[in-house]
């Protein structure tokens, strides 16, 4: 009767019935069928464009997006009658996607969970980078200096920055770790520090806070999102890597954590601290794709692709020479390809195994290109014999 | 003159008429019927889409409500650690009630001196071009106020505002932290400049369609200008622009984009406000930054909130039928 806004109908307008003509209605109403249909037809063309052509889908982890879309075009130029269409949904959503079978493979930064082996089940587990993440900071000592890469830091005393104990850069404790390493005249100011967190949920907040759970002074547990009052008082929130470096470069005196492919293209460059590993000697190790690489291989051995590997851990691995903060990044795939029913066929079966074949090798040269950590050899021996494992009809697709 | 004169009979005649002629024109269906029947069948698609985005959201987020009950509504938990998860949106629930409530009391009176000026003292040559300007800024997307909150008026509001409020207020509580520019405030303000457009324009509109009699008859009786604005046209369009906040309040609250960039994005119990310059949440940003990496739980708790956010507008449109039709009923009569 009344609309919410109190306007009442105009008085004395013409309430008109049978405005359009039943001529008019019908044609329209033929000529829209007519559009829809062709255009569907057309477009059905378009995403179709040679019978020929297979359209592998995969799905997940948005760290490894820009190394995927990088070897998905690489393997294209090669194969051309083959499309891969990769979307960076997040880790979770990706396997989700592949419970569902509406992908063929899904990529996550960290191994299938208790729950998600139940919903996924006989997937294989292919590691296809490795991911590394750098504690980074801004910290201006005065107009003409700033202190560039190089804070010494061990898992102690980051625990101690980051959940709020240790609230200025001169602290005792920090200094204890510097003091041998700043140029001489320069000390560490007394201005107070602002922890710099991830927004959202992120596998990169999983792996830096399995890093800082090493400690026994950490409160606040492993977690994708962290509740706030595991973080320091104060601390800021950004929306993804790119989101927390530009905060550490605008924001004075901030301290956040990173992806190591991200802080080593940004530009300006971020300053980024070296991490303390006890192995061997001890040393403070600067966060780098050898560095990275050498924590994966020092692991005594592997799980097949097929096991359970949710105990390999990359942090903190045995080498003297390794960063301590990296992880595995994976593909997910079932090992017999006929769950998918019909959608599936023996071609683009075979499609998959190379494609796969190809990611954990000519893929490995791209990895660098990017910043990303290529796999070392002993790895990639292992995401090979998964590879060779996957069938289809109980048939073996890679000689 | 009574708004309510003609339409029942009207109604009422056309209703019979259909009765009676029902068999007639199932053989003979016209224009008119093949509209009636296409109108009625789109008229549906609403209240299908409200009754299964309900039906989902229920189903989606049983596995919290299972788990913690009512806890999950008054609850300010966050952990997803697998085996001591604990939700709770009473945080998010406040942070929303408390941007909007900026949103509204920093927009709809800057707002309501926008329309009044373009309805009651701009000349057309001002007029048309300004509230075509007014209009444009509905049309900026969500995400460019975000980015302009973000990398403009956050620093500035940090600087300017927020840090010397602390420095001087700081012992009342809501006044209370360390600013950074990224907090329920700055949410609230954005909110504030995004509802504007809408709520300006629309009030505009219904002052615009408020008689000339009404202006005459306070001039007439010796009103000064502002009088007539308040006896004449203020109180004669009260509940539509009581509408046009409402519209308001509708995108303050589910509006997830902007908001996400500027609020802080706490999470638990510290994203409960007791300041005004501590990082927040709302019910939308959390949804909009926590999806992606969500699973099992986490996502139902997710959804939950979704559901809550769903009953909260839900709430907000019932209590707005309610204020406008209580608004209309002691009105009646004494404004026409």
């Amino acid at each position: 009767m009344l609309s919410p806004l109190g306007m009442s109908a105009t008085p004395g307008a013409i309430v008109r019935r049978g405005g359009i003509s039943r001529t008019v209605f019908v044609v329209s109403l033929v000529l829209v069928a007519a559009i829809s249909g062709a255009s569907g037809y057309f477009i059905q063309g378009i995403l179709h464009p040679a019978p020929s052509a297979i359209t592998l889908v995969g799905a997940g982890s948005s760290f490894v997006n820009p190394l995927i879309t990088a070897i998905n075009a690489n393997y294209s130029k090669i194969n051309a009658n083959v499309q891969i269409n990769y979307q960076s949904i997040g880790s979770g959503a990706g396997i989700n996607a592949l419970g569902q079978r509406t992908v063929d493979f899904g990529a996550s930064d960290a191994p299938l969970t208790t729950s998600q082996t139940s919903s996924v089940s006989n997937a294989l587990t292919i590691p296809d980078t490795i991911g590394a993440v750098v504690i980074a900071y801004n910290i201006p000592i005065n107009s003409t200096y700033s202190i560039h890469k190089g804070l010494h830091l061990n898992v102690t005393v980051a625990a101690g920055i980051f959940q709020g104990d240790i609230t200025t850069w001169n602290d005792p404790k920090i200094v204890a770790l510097n003091q041998n390493s700043l140029p001489s005249g320069v000390s560490l100011p007394s201005s107070p520090i602002t922890v710099v967190h991830r927004f959202d949920s992120s596998g990169t907040t999983f792996v830096f806070t399995g890093y800082l759970s090493n400690s026994t002074v950490w409160r606040g547990g492993q977690s994708k999102s962290p509740s706030s009052s595991a973080w320091a008082p104060g601390a800021l929130a950004s929306p993804g890597n790119a989101g927390v470096a530009s905060t550490i470069q605008t924001v004075p005196d901030t301290i956040g954590y990173v992806e190591l492919n991200y802080a080593l293209s940004a530009t300006p460059p971020m300053a980024y601290a070296y991490l303390w590993n006890p192995n061997g000697a001890g040393s403070y190790i600067e966060p780098t794709l050898s560095s990275s690489s050498l924590a994966a291989t020092s692991l005594p051995s592997l799980p097949s692709g097929s096991g359970n590997w949710t105990s390999i851990n990359l942090l903190n691995t045995s080498d003297p020479g390794a960063y301590p903060i990296v992880t595995f990044s994976f593909i997910m795939v079932y090992q017999e390809l006929n769950v998918y029913g019909s959608t599936m066929s023996q071609t683009k079966a075979q499609a998959l195994v190379n494609y796969l074949w190809f990611v954990v090798h000519e893929g490995q040269n791209q990895a660098k290109i990017l910043s990303f950590v290529s796999l070392p050899s002993t790895v990639v021996a292992n995401a090979e014999a998964t590879v060779r494992s996957i069938t289809y009809n109980g048939q073996t697709l890679h000689g | 003159m009574s708004r309510m004169e003609e339409t029942p009979l009207d109604h009422a005649g056309v209703q019979s008429s259909r009765l009676q002629n029902f068999s007639y024109r199932l053989s003979h269906l016209s224009g008119d019927d093949m509209f009636e029947v296409l109108s009625n069948v789109f008229a549906c698609t609403a209240v299908v889409i409200i009754a299964l985005t309900g039906i989902v959201l229920v189903r989606g987020s049983i596995p919290v409500l299972g788990k913690f009950g009512l806890g999950f509504l008054t609850g300010s938990g966050w952990s997803t650690t697998f085996g001591q998860e604990s939700y709770g949106m009473l945080p998010y629930v406040l942070g929303t009630l408390v941007t909007s409530g900026i949103a509204i009391s920093i927009g709809i009176p800057v707002s309501l001196g926008i329309a009044i000026f373009l309805a009651e003292m701009a000349p057309t040559s001002v007029r048309v071009p300004l509230s075509q300007l007014v209009e444009l800024l509905a049309a900026v997307p969500s995400v460019i106020y975000g980015f302009w909150g973000l990398l403009v008026l956050s620093p500035w509001i940090a600087k300017y505002v927020e840090t010397p409020l602390t420095s001087s207020l700081g012992s009342i509580p809501i006044f209370h932290g360390s600013p950074h520019g990224l907090d329920f405030l700055m949410g609230g303000l954005i909110l504030a400049i995004m509802i504007i457009p809408t709520v300006s324009s629309i009030s505009k509109e219904v002052m615009i369609a408020v008689p000339t009699s009404q202006r005459e008859a306070a001039y007439s009786i010796g009103a000064t200008r502002w009088e007539v604005v308040r006896m004449g046209v203020l109180s004669y369009s009260r509940s539509g622009i009581f509408g046009a906040a409402i519209l308001g309040l509708g995108r303050a609250v589910g509006e997830t984009m902007a908001v996400t960039m500027v609020i802080g994005g706490a999470l638990g119990s510290e994203a409960v406000p007791t300041s005004l310059f501590i990082p927040g949440q709302t019910l939308a940003s959390l949804i909009a930054g926590q999806f992606k990496e969500a699973e099992s739980l986490q996502l139902s708790a997710l959804v939950g909130a979704g559901l809550v956010l769903f009953g909260l507008a839900l709430l907000i449109n019932v209590f707005a039928q309610f204020m406008v039709w209580k608004v209309l009923k002691v009105k009646a009569g004494a404004v026409e």
